[in-house]
């Protein structure tokens, strides 16, 4: 057992891997012969056929075949494939008909045999070329994940306690070993014999007991006996099937041995550990064999993207520049207020003032990262003396990872990112929000972004955009992903020609269903269920239909009909390229994209319908539009370049005024000559909240069977748990504290459809999911954790107190009406603060984060009635200040001026 | 509201019923609440007059999470053996109402028979439980270009509090998607409580903090917020919050903390009702007491039998207990609300995502079976007394009177006073109707 472990490991050491790296990958065809010839290790060969002719399933000829990938495995089995790698370097399911040979020689000494196959695809097991046992093809059967998760919680219980009673019995023969070796010392012939005896039964009694692991659920067992000559026979396995998702394996007994794995070197007990460390080892070379394939792909991608930037600041540099004349009396930082300036001066409009820098501060941190400024860079930057200090902080902020955490939240609204945590649900998706996360750090170009996100290529580990291309439960996914790239990219609201022709604009549902195509690679034929049916009897659709349900839409450029698509070749891929190609080359993709940038932080667009540009008298400033796209496209598509431009303008950086917000000329094109008021969102509330107290989230880790998304410390890594069977062993209470209140302020639990603003409208629910939710309750409790208790033990004063508090919550100091405010609240209680150390009562243990078991519903309920219990309060202060102090903090952070940005 | 054919009709519709909702939205702001609530008396059908009147002002709707299998409750059939017959579980038992029979563990309710109507043919085409859960929530096929509203949310929308100072929509369970608001947005979103113990959240004190406490608090954050309040006069969104935030914390008024706490009943009523789904009962019908329009009560109580109402392999042999709590919670309900006259005014709804079918699995439990289940109705002007509809001998097909999700839907708007064929606007101008072209079960109102 301890030996099989080691010798996996060894069998994966360097000389071993070099095999696999040098062996022939991906989906190329050439390969030299001594490649495809058995290798001299000890392992036996694995090669794998794809796209195979029609006919084969029934006749099983491997003839002429050319495998995509081959690789070698000490074990006869396989537990899974490695990816395909796509150009990009992004690792994709190998989701398509296969099938698969394993075959090796090996050296059986004479005897009989009783050779399994276990599999749940079919499969055929030779020796010697003789057919020795099939399976039968997998009958198909959709399980719910929670029957899934029951049966593989079944599973790893009986694994578990397999692996136990083997401890259990390793350690009763080591015992008796023992006891064996002091007989012998001892010469008693007595007990020699006797321990020998048990040792021996013992032993027995593990090969038949330990060895025979049940088979997993679904996977069908045969058996077979055969007597053996000693000598060398050639073991293969066949197998064919959809996609490999079971493990395929043959185990064998001789005599009265136990069951042993059939491996070319020493026989290996099949024990349950053994098996696990086996299909363990398996999946790391499998995720080698693709690491060595990838990185190259990854690097070509990389310097396609590096060319690309050249040629767009060439192009760039040549380019000449919008010009604008400088309106007298206007203030400028940069070349936006001169845009702005000039239609002010003309309608004789006067811009607002600039912010205070309390008010820079706090509106920036938000902006720029998600989250209001600690009292430290309050302070920090107030008392800087330095002319430049906001552009200074711009850069600062610019260049943290942080600003790319907002830009994760609107871009899940936008793209519909929508993965759920127990399966899916209706229209969710894979999850891409780390991919989101990445572009925005690396700020890799808008154009690369939005090509990533058509090719659909790349698993969540490697930050890629395989989750977009799922629409759960959906019969024509592309048709939604139409849908959402139109609207995101191309500013083209085909929302309505989803079902039918537009009303709105000009879309008809053939030109959503041709992008559909075009992503799909072949045409789409459109559902009944995208239409609109017409129930005999009943109202007729009020809506103009020229589609009707069976139309197969052919592939198009939709926007650009005269494009040649005989130029676009075969395949899915190169549909997605030439598309994602074709959009990145527009214009109006780049101005989108801007537009889309100066909503975020000026409040509105320079075109007013962010999702609609097919108006194009919309656009209230087109010089500024055109300056600012021909910036996007010359710095590499880099958003952040266009946002630090905003930034810096003095147009951002003014006072809120809504009337001037609201000032419209005779065309009712806005001045934006001051902003309007702006409520914070949902994922900036939660997150700020969390640092008024400098808490890092408290959560469950949002993790369920192969998904593992961590524990959140920004609510965009939230993932909806989709707890659609209402049951407690689902529940994250702790999460779900997050969760009630980001959804309150209109954070999306469910993203079926592209959202570019969201609904701010006011509703009752949300003062009290926050003043009242358990969030808030566990924030405000002043415990040994909290930042307050530490405060409350350091300030001198309470007027430093409130200082701290009034920087740390509203980033600004109280005014003296505040001041006055808290010497009454606090100021009877404030030399009383403190209990003594001698005197302070031990407090009951903080409730640990627990994760619960699917099948535990007792320890599922027990752990919901601890978090209800909360944290115990601290020590060192006196109720009576604690509650004060508390009820001080709870009405600063609910107050409005927390949630709206000064 | 009729829908207008041309297109040009159409965005004149939209137009029109764009400004309208922005008005409603201002006024809602404004304790425009009020001015729409109405009693079932008050309220009388459309401006056409063909509707039905209102028969109730609030709705109880108990949610079987897991799928009640109708055939071991309230459509018994030939009896099965758990293993290879398939069938019923349990012997079936005469009822109060001749012709009408009900499995042994409903005793209780079988003597009440007529009072209670048990609709056996509702039906849809979702075998799943997390598509099941939302089309029964929503009675809509989800939609890639939008969300829909659970029926809960729908009925705050159109109806709002019963007391206009009341949240108008309360769940009892999991604060799941399918019973949230949809496109109509967060004001028609839920209260939730998990259990009766937790206290609903978003209305719970902060731990130790007592209601004359939190007064304290209110006041406090009231007065510090004014300076701002005044300093923003002029600036509508911050206003706008401001309002929201009184209308809130009126929720937080001893009057509804006390509505969440079954505690507050007598203890021989809590007894009566029984354990944790009947304590949920009691709670529900507080709230219904106290303005709350829409209840949905969930009996998710999992760890009775292991898999709850779905009852999948060992599960099966002990789903009578869950059969049991039913009985008893229902069968108290419906006479502690005859007792206090709300009966008449209040219509309980006890549904379930899909039944189960007459054949049992390997492990002697049950799949699911969407195609035909039961939905028990009563109080709120549903006639007691009958089963509507019927499945073949096994309890597989429908045989007689179909009832689709969106008839249910129909008919509790219709019991509710809410026309189900009124659009509603998404937040894209596009109308939704308010059911799939659903329509009332009339036989239950007759």
């Amino acid at each position: 057992m301890i030996r099989f472990l080691s010798a996996a490991r060894t069998r994966i050491s360097p000389p071993i891997l070099g095999i696999f790296l040098l062996a022939p990958l991906g989906w190329a065809v050439a390969r030299s012969p001594e490649q495809a010839s058995p290798p001299q290790g000890d392992g036996f060969q694995v090669q794998l056929f794809e796209d195979l002719p029609a006919h084969w399933r029934h006749e099983w000829s491997f003839q002429g075949l050319e495998p995509s990938l081959s690789w070698t495995t000490p074990v006869l089995g396989i537990s899974g494939l490695p990816g395909r790698i796509s150009p990009a370097g992004m690792t994709m399911p190998r989701n398509r008909p296969f099938a698969l040979t394993i075959q090796g020689d090996v050296n059986l000494p004479g005897g009989s045999y009783e050779f399994r196959l276990r599999s749940r695809m079919h499969a055929r097991f030779f020796v010697d070329e003789r057919l020795l046992l099939e399976s039968a093809p997998p009958k198909p059967k959709e399980l719910t994940p929670a029957e899934i998760a029951a049966k593989e919680a079944a599973e790893k219980k009986a694994r578990d306690e397999a692996a136990q009673r083997e401890a259990e019995a390793q350690a009763r023969q080591d015992l008796l070993r023992q006891r064996l070796e002091d007989a012998l010392l001892e010469q008693n012939e007595e007990t020699q014999k006797a321990v020998a005896a048990e040792l021996e039964k013992a032993n027995r009694r593990q090969k038949g007991e330990f060895s025979d692991t049940q088979p997993p659920a679904g996977i069908q067992e045969l058996g077979k006996k055969v007597p053996l000559e000693s000598g060398r026979y050639r073991l293969r396995i066949e197998l064919t099937g959809e996609k490999l998702d079971r493990e395929v394996s043959i185990v064998y007994r001789k005599g009265e041995d136990g069951l042993r794995l059939l491996s070319r070197g020493d026989p290996i007990p099949f024990t349950e550990r053994a098996w696990v460390e086996w299909n363990e080892a398996e999946s790391r070379r499998h995720r080698e064999v693709e690491e060595a394939v990838r990185r190259p792909r990854l690097a070509k991608w990389e310097q396609y993207w590096e060319q690309k930037r050249l040629d767009q600041a060439r192009a760039a540099a040549a380019r000449k520049p919008v010009e604008v004349e400088r309106a007298a009396g206007m203030p400028e930082f940069n070349l936006i207020d001169r845009f702005l300036g000039a239609r002010m001066a003309s309608h004789g409009v006067e811009p607002a003032p600039l912010t205070n820098d309390y008010e820079f501060v706090r509106r920036i941190h938000v902006d720029a990262w998600g989250l209001i400024p600690t009292w430290e860079q309050v302070r920090e930057f107030v008392s800087d003396s330095d002319p430049d200090k906001r552009n200074l902080l711009i850069d600062r902020l610019m260049t943290g990872d942080g600003w790319a955490d907002p830009w994760v939240g609107y871009w899940q609204d936008l793209l519909g990112e929508n993965p759920k945590l127990y399966g899916g649900v209706p229209h969710s998706t894979g999850p891409f929000k780390e991919w989101i996360h990445r572009s925005f750090v690396e700020d890799r170009g808008y154009d690369r972004f939005a090509t990533e996100l058509l090719l659909m290529e790349g698993t969540r580990e490697q930050l890629g955009t395989l989750g977009f291309h799922q629409s759960f439960g959906s019969d024509v996914p592309m048709a939604e992903k139409a849908h959402v790239i139109s609207q995101a990219f191309m500013g083209a609201t085909m929302k309505c020609a989803r079902c039918h022709d537009s009303p709105l604009n000009r879309y008809r549902q053939r030109d959503l269903f041709g992008i559909a195509a075009m992503l799909e690679g072949e045409p789409v034929g459109i559902p009944e269920t995208s239409s609109v049916g017409e129930v005999p009897g009943r109202r007729k659709p009020a809506v103009p239909v020229t589609s009707k349900p069976g139309d197969l839409i052919p592939p198009s450029f939709v926007f650009d009909h005269d494009r040649n698509l005989e130029e676009v070749g075969a395949g899915v891929r190169a549909h997605r390229r030439a598309l994602a190609d074709w959009l990145v080359s527009q214009r109006r993709f780049a101005q989108v994209g801007v537009n889309r940038i100066w909503q975020r932080f000026m409040g509105r667009g320079l075109a007013h319908s962010i999702d609609d540009w097919d108006s194009p008298s919309a656009v209230s400033h087109p010089g500024l539009l055109q300056y600012l796209t021909d910036e996007f496209i010359g710095s590499g598509y880099s958003v952040r370049h266009v946002q630090e431009l905003i930034l810096k303008s003095h147009a951002y950086q003014r006072r809120r005024d809504q009337t001037l917000a609201e000032l419209r000329d005779a065309a009712g094109r806005p001045f934006f000559a001051a902003p309007g008021a702006r409520r914070m969102r949902a994922e900036e509330i939660v997150d700020s909240l969390h640092v008024t107290v400098r808490r890092p989230f408290k959560s469950e880790r949002i993790a369920y069977q192969k998904l593992d998304y961590g524990v959140p410390q920004r609510t965009w890594q939230i993932v909806s748990l989709s707890n659609e069977e209402d049951v407690a062993v689902l529940a994250k209470p702790l999460l779900q504290e997050i969760i009630t209140l980001a959804k309150a302020f209109g954070w999306r639990d469910q993203r079926p459809n592209p959202v570019s603003v969201r609904n701010d409208d006011p509703h009752a629910l949300q003062p009290l999911a926050m003043a009242n939710g358990e969030l808030m309750h566990r924030l405000v409790k002043f415990t040994d954790r909290s930042y307050f208790t530490e405060l409350s033990k350091r300030a001198a004063t309470l007027d430093q107190y409130g200082e701290q508090l009034f920087l740390n919550t509203l980033s600004r100091l109280p005014s003296d009406g505040e001041r006055d405010w808290l010497r009454n609240e606090l100021g009877a209680v404030w030399d009383r603060r403190l209990v003594p150390p001698e005197l302070r009562e031990t407090q009951r243990e903080e409730s640990r984060v627990r994760e619960v078991t699917i099948t535990d519903a007792i320890a599922a309920h027990e752990y919901i009635m601890q978090v209800r219990q909360g944290e115990p309060a601290a020590a060192a202060l006196t109720p009576s200040f604690r509650r004060q102090a508390e009820k001080v903090l709870w009405a600063v952070l609910n107050s409005p001026e927390f949630i709206f940005l000064p | 509201m009729k829908h207008s054919r041309s297109p040009m009709h159409r965005r004149e519709f939209l137009g029109t019923t764009a400004r309208l909702g922005a008005g409603l939205g201002a006024s809602a702001v404004a304790g425009g609440f009020a001015s729409r609530q109405a009693t079932a008396a008050a309220r009388t059908g459309t401006d056409s007059g063909e509707r039905p009147k209102a028969t109730a002002d609030t709705c109880i709707f108990v949610w079987l999470a897991g799928g009640m299998c109708h055939l071991d409750t309230f459509d018994p059939k030939l009896k099965g053996n758990g293993e290879e017959i398939a069938g019923s579980y349990y012997n079936p038992i005469p009822t109060s109402v001749p012709g009408i029979q009900v499995c042994e563990h409903l005793p209780r309710v079988a003597e009440r028979m007529d009072r209670f109507a048990i609709v056996r043919s509702v039906n849809h085409r979702f075998n799943e439980h997390t598509q099941a859960v939302d089309f029964v929530h929503t009675g809509r096929l989800a939609s890639g270009t939008i969300v829909y509203p659970s029926i809960g949310s729908i009925v705050a929308h159109q109806l709002g509090g019963f007391d206009p100072k009341a949240p108008a929509y309360v769940v009892v369970g999991n604060p799941m998607q399918p019973r949230g608001p949809g496109f109509l947005g967060g004001k028609s979103n839920f209260v939730y409580l998990i259990d009766t113990e937790a206290g609903p959240a978003g209305l719970r004190l902060p731990g130790g903090v007592s209601v004359q406490e939190y007064e304290d608090w209110t006041r406090t954050l009231k007065s510090f917020s004014e300076p701002y309040l005044e300093k923003h006069a002029e600036t509508p969104m911050v206003q706008a919050y401001a309002s929201v935030m009184d209308r809130g914390f009126e929720m937080m008024s001893p009057k509804f903390q006390s509505a969440f706490s079954v505690k507050e009943e007598p203890a021989e009523l809590r007894e009566a009702y029984g354990k944790e789904f009947g304590q949920r009962l009691l709670l529900s019908r507080r709230l219904v007491e106290n303005g709350i329009r829409f209840v949905e009560c969930s009996f998710n109580l999992h760890f009775i039998n292991g898999y709850g109402w779905d009852a999948h392999a060992f599960a099966q042999k002990r789903v009578h207990l869950l059969i049991r709590q039913l009985d008893r919670g229902l069968s108290v309900l419906v006479e502690d609300l005859e007792r206090r006259r709300l009966l008449d005014r209040t219509l309980v709804v006890v549904a379930t995502e899909f039944g189960r079918p007459p054949e049992f699995d390997g492990q002697g439990g049950r799949g699911h079976q969407c195609g035909g289940y039961s939905v028990v109705l009563f109080g709120g002007g549903v006639r007691g007394g009958q089963a509507i509809g019927a499945t073949d001998e096994l309890g597989r097909e429908i045989v007689e009177r179909p009832v689709s999700i969106p008839d249910l839907h129909a008919t509790i708007h219709r019991a509710l006073g809410i026309d189900p064929e009124e659009p509603l606007m998404t937040p894209g101008g596009r109308p939704v109707p308010i059911t799939d072209f659903g329509r009332p079960v009339e036989e239950l109102f007759s």
